[in-house]
């Protein structure tokens, strides 16, 4: 399966650039939401088989909210970190980290606070996160824990990296996942421009 | 966002509604995966269709990747220490 992970992305990349006509754009985006609305709605099934799930759920305790505040913490720490390295002032560095794996609403956040350079930056940075998340969260799931695979897919652990994270953990990781990317999709238009303007 | 919500919900209320037997597990393992293998082409071919992205991974796709490989592995470091600094402590 994480092979097929691979070879699916890879494949639409590479579809993507040689033989689809760039006037198929906006459908691509089409037959995303609905694959994805699709996947959600059979998380969704999952997650109702379980009857246990809520009592499992309380297990997790603490750990629910720790998720998202280590999330947040790490991916701040590696934006400074970055952002030191290539010489970028510390409020951009953080600012990009902030993104989560948002790219889209990151990339304009930042490039109308900033410049398009930066923008572009902060999009690519997310593409990427996002890449990272989908490859990595099977071994993650396997070799760490079930919620070290929710880490790198940061605010999109309720939407699109939310199916894998469903096909590789428990039923009751994915109401944690869910409730991760909620808590991340809300601070990213709150965190970018505060932390900017720092 | 509530889109999401609001399937996630019909979900849950299907599958409390429908038998939860071996087969129709089974059934919904292969969808899924089906279904993810569409997500995750289309989620490429949207990238490779957008050409500014293209462009822009010249110029400033190592700086990209040094962001994204060092927020990923910090949060995914802290998740790893502070998930299993709690666990014990339950124990």
């Amino acid at each position: 399966m994480s092979l097929s992970i691979i070879i699916a992305i890879i494949a639409g990349i590479l579809a993507g650039i040689t033989f689809i006509p760039v006037s198929f754009a906006p459908h691509m985006d089409t037959i995303t939401t609905v694959a994805l609305n699709i996947l959600i709605f059979f998380v969704g099934i999952d997650i109702g088989m379980n009857k246990h799930i809520f009592k499992d759920l309380k297990n997790h305790g603490y750990i629910i909210l720790v998720v998202p505040l280590a999330i947040i913490a790490g991916s701040l720490l590696g934006g400074l970190m970055a952002g030191s390295f290539f010489g970028y002032n510390y409020n951009l560095g953080l600012s990009v980290g902030a993104g989560f794996g948002w790219y889209s609403l990151s990339g304009i956040l930042l490039t109308k606070l900033h410049s398009a350079e930066l923008g572009a930056v902060s999009f690519l940075t997310n593409v990427f996160r996002e890449l990272i998340a989908v490859v990595s969260i099977p071994f993650l799931a396997k070799y760490l824990n079930d919620y070290s695979a929710i880490a790198p897919a940061g605010a999109t652990s309720m939407d699109t990296t939310l199916p894998l994270i469903s096909r590789y953990t428990k039923p009751e990781i994915v109401i944690v996942s869910f409730i991760n990317g909620a808590i991340l999709s809300a601070l990213v238009p709150v965190l970018v421009p505060f932390l900017y303007a720092l | 966002m509530w889109s999401i919500i609001v399937v996630l919900l019909i979900g849950m209320f299907v599958g409390i509604k429908i038998p939860s037997t071996e087969k129709i597990k089974k059934n919904i393992s292969k969808f899924q995966f089906l279904g993810v293998m569409i997500l995750l082409f289309a989620m490429g071919a949207g990238l490779g269709l957008n050409k500014d992205l293209l462009k822009n991974l010249k110029s400033m796709g190592v700086e990209a990747l040094v962001f994204a490989l060092l927020t990923s592995f910090l949060s995914i470091a802290f998740v790893y220490i502070s998930s299993r600094m709690l666990l014990k402590e339950k124990k």
